[in-house]
């Protein structure tokens, strides 16, 4: 279990990390989602040991950070933005060489490799050089590297940049899949990613945390999902008064009508639950209901409403990419100043 | 430690920077000794390996160059602070590789002697001994120009720097010696060194306050001494500037033929200051 409190982090004038405090509990997948200069990679610095805080603690299973250094860093596998290989050597020579430098004894060290080696899908390329690698195998071994010592927790910071979406899909199974045995903590600047594979979000936004709960906690508990997504048969003008008439309705938008199926979308007042009136209305006139849904409200909604940004973009920060609502973070210290 | 250690190693081994190095140090002193030697006639081993001396100045900057400047560049050095283990360790390892490919020549080199006393009288104390400084003196700029690498992230940068440095401390007795010895000739040479130290302090630290601190406590000292006592200072910076080159205390020893307790000091000194700033320096990316 990671107890972080009060952290706090100054790079000369520019806060970086403001006062945050959050607890991860073992064997669940943490997201730490954030815009670029949200705190996320200072933060995880903090928490795996290479950069000291200006104020407040780590605990690390019981370890302090910076009282028990030793301790605590041999709980943790981390795993930098950049993945920290030498270029000149094998895979296989890498990862031999970090098993000892982490203090593995030979015998458990040649069978931690290799099981490392398996979990990452890195065996058939183990004898090349590690300049050679694409970017994705690059940041297997970055991960197996991680997994060595056999670490009860993952530090992966932004594991997914700069790969291609095949890539990516890769390491988000190694990703779940590790998650099963072990507590994961990884940052990301894309939603889905985070939603996708990790059970808890940590949105930090200005240095601070912003939100601190399960995913689909807080996609509920923020913004209440008002909106409804039907498609009917009949005409046009006829759906749309009938919906209209309906006592709660907000809004009806006829978002496009072929072969004489109408797909709409209705905003209700409040929370209530009209989908029974719809249904019996539209029933009443002899319009066929083929579907209705309630829409999900996504954590990208969450996201904007906790941060105060906007689908396009924030106008103080940088383009967003198809996926993501946050911009890419830009240079190898996205998040430093 | 040990693992770091065999890791540079084998990384030097594997690169043609060590074997360039080995190589050029082998072969100008073996000119050298064939010349002094093998054509003068003499079993002295000492004229080659002062030699050797200008073959460090040009050499070990380029040995040391990648050091602590690459993994700055791979960011390894992340990797380094996030193990469990010291940053000492770490750094202790990477030097212990460059003196074990200090070592290897060094070692040729002791070989030398042996066969000088196929053809004549050797005095095996005084050429043992006369190497065993070589590989000291050779440890302390190893030591130094490991420090300079880890100021810089550009491997000609640090190599750059690295002989510019050798070559002021080669200099630095022949300038100390064209001083007059008034104080105010050695009250300017310590404010200028002071101020230099300072430089050194704000390059590891990065904090202005720290290297002020420094200078100014120097300079205050030197001057409350130059005030009430100037002549404890009068001619001590040449003497000074002798004690602190380990080029001239190498030099010292070849001219007279003496095993020099002092030079052995100034020699660990040189190691002991620049990995405990090594460290200072590598540790303190955790600070920033």
């Amino acid at each position: 279990m990671i107890e972080v409190q009060h952290l706090t982090k100054r790079y000369g004038k520019c806060l970086a990390v403001d006062d945050v405090s959050f607890r991860i509990r073992n064997g669940r997948i943490y997201g730490l989602l954030g815009p670029n200069g949200a705190g996320k990679s200072s933060t995880m610095n903090m928490i795996a040991g290479c950069l000291a805080p200006t104020g407040g603690t780590v605990l690390v299973n019981g370890y302090d950070v910076w009282e028990k250094p030793i301790e605590a860093r041999r709980q943790i596998g981390y795993l930098p933005e950049i993945p920290p290989l030498f270029p000149d050597m094998t895979p296989y020579e890498y990862l031999t060489f970090v098993a000892e430098a982490k203090g593995v004894g030979s015998e458990l060290a040649v069978r931690q490799t290799s099981e490392a080696m398996t979990v990452t899908g890195i065996v058939g390329i183990k004898d090349k050089l590690i300049r050679t690698l694409s970017k994705g195998y690059k940041q297997r071994v970055g991960i197996a590297q991680a997994l060595l010592g056999n670490p009860d927790i993952l530090i992966l910071d932004e594991p997914t940049v700069g790969l291609d979406p095949k890539q990516i899909l890769d390491i988000r199974n190694l990703i779940r899949r590790l998650g099963e045995k072990k507590t994961v903590i990884i940052s990301s600047h894309i939603l889905a990613e985070i939603q996708e594979m990790c059970d808890h979000v940590i949105i930090l936004d200005h240095g601070r945390v912003v939100a601190d709960n399960e995913i689909k906690a807080l996609e509920q508990e923020s913004t209440p999902s008002r909106a409804l997504r039907m498609s009917v048969r009949g005409d046009r003008e006829g759906i749309l008064t009938a919906l209209r008439s309906i006592p709660g309705v907000q809004s009806v938008t006829a978002e496009n009508d072929q072969g004489g199926v109408l797909a709409v979308s209705v905003v209700m007042e409040s929370e209530q639950d009209l989908r029974d009136d719809i249904f019996f209305a539209m029933a009443e006139r002899r319009y066929a209901v083929l579907s209705m849904e309630m829409q999900e409200n996504s954590l990208e909604d969450v996201f904007l409403h906790l941060t105060g940004g906007t689908p396009e973009g924030d106008s103080d920060r940088d383009s967003t990419d198809g996926e993501a609502v946050v911009p890419e973070e830009q240079g190898e210290d996205g998040d430093r100043p | 430690m040990i693992a770091v250690f065999k890791r540079e190693f084998r990384d030097y081994m594997h690169n043609v920077v060590g074997w360039l190095f080995i190589a050029v140090l082998l072969l100008f002193i073996s000119i050298m000794s064939a010349y002094y030697n093998f054509l003068g006639g003499s079993t002295d081993i000492t004229p080659a390996l002062s030699f050797g001396e200008f073959v460090l100045i040009l050499m070990v900057p380029i040995l040391c160059m990648r050091s602590m400047t690459e993994d700055r560049r791979n960011r390894t050095d992340m990797f380094y602070l996030s193990l469990p283990v010291k940053t000492g360790s770490v750094v202790l390892g990477k030097y212990l590789a460059l003196l074990a490919v200090f070592a290897i020549p060094t070692g040729v080199l002791c070989l030398y002697p042996l066969i000088f006393s196929l053809y004549g009288e050797v005095s095996f104390a005084a050429s043992y001994a006369f190497l065993f400084s070589f590989f000291l003196m050779g440890a302390g700029i190893i030591a130094l120009c490991m420090f300079l690498s880890s100021l810089t992230d550009h491997l000609v940068v640090s190599a750059v720097v690295g002989v510019g440095v050798l070559v002021l401390l080669y200099l630095f007795p022949i300038v100390g010696s064209l001083l007059p010895e008034s104080a105010l000739a050695s009250y300017i040479g310590f404010a200028v060194l002071a101020l230099l130290l300072a430089l050194l302090a704000y390059l590891t630290t990065r904090n202005l306050a720290v290297s002020f601190v420094t200078a100014a406590v120097l300079i205050l000292a030197l001057s409350a001494i130059f005030i009430w006592r100037p002549s404890a200072l009068a001619g001590t910076f040449p003497l000074f500037a002798v004690s602190l080159s380990p080029f001239a205390q190498f030099e010292y020893m070849a001219l007279y033929g003496l095993f020099d307790i002092r030079a052995i000091a100034v020699f660990l000194s040189y190691v002991v200051l620049f990995v405990f700033l090594t460290v200072q320096k590598a540790d303190r990316k955790r600070y920033l």
